[in-house]
């Protein structure tokens, strides 16, 4: 069965929303620091309903925050 | 470290401390003492239920202990954390993994009444034994996917 994982540029659109820190984006999402940093590492799948807020932080469609990419 | 893992970390010195030294307790006394068969069925009855409530109590010491510590540490400075999906999700995983260990120690515990005959103290220090280690698995359990996701 082919794997798939959960990609993400959160660190990269935080860098362009004017250097947003995790905690900022904790904060306006209603999560803790560690959810977002454990997004960031790829090692949490966030809910749906989480990944629509962080999308709507960057002001962005959620397709182009996350992506669903083959593993290697 | 967050809010979780810190109450992780005390309920695992709680296990260790307090659940190590009860379940000692209960098994120095019991061999001490010779015991009829309703008087064996009573003290076991007893130990299961008090371990609960001491465990509680111990807890709850252990945790404001904790609170006082990490405010002396951080000068007073209290630090809100929420409780977020993820936390739910690594709680739930945790608690599935000791519920099914303590699943099959229990039944482990009938299996040996049935098959090898054992006594009655016997299956429930297999239970208890089984109770202490599912809750330590479980525990290490969260640890682990609090630090390495999920």
């Amino acid at each position: 069965m082919t794997k798939y994982k959960i990609q993400n540029r959160i660190r990269e659109l935080r860098f362009f929303a004017n250097e947003m820190t995790q905690e900022e984006l904790a904060q306006k999402v209603g999560v803790s620091r560690q959810t977002i940093v454990a997004i960031e590492k790829e090692n949490y799948s966030p809910s749906l309903e989480l990944a629509f807020k962080i999308a709507i932080v960057f002001n962005l469609p959620i397709g182009e925050v996350f992506s669903y990419t083959l593993k290697k | 470290m967050s809010k979780h893992q810190k109450e992780t970390i005390i309920s695992l010195v709680s296990l260790l401390v307090v659940s190590t030294g009860y379940i000692s307790y209960v098994f120095s006394n019991y061999l001490s003492q010779a015991f009829s068969d309703r008087e064996e069925l009573k003290y076991w009855a007893s130990a299961f239920l008090l371990i609960i409530p001491i465990r509680l109590v111990l807890q709850i010491v252990l945790f404001i202990l904790f609170k006082i510590f990490e405010g002396i540490l951080s000068n007073g400075k209290i630090t809100e954390d929420i409780t977020d999906e993820r936390d739910r999700i690594v709680e739930l995983k945790g608690d599935w993994i000791s519920g099914i260990l303590f699943i099959m120690g229990f039944a482990f515990a009938l299996f040996c009444v049935v098959f090898f005959n054992s006594s009655l103290s016997a299956m429930f220090a297999i239970i208890l034994i089984a109770g202490y280690f599912s809750e330590l698995i479980g525990i290490i359990a969260k640890m682990y996917f609090f630090k390495r996701g999920i």
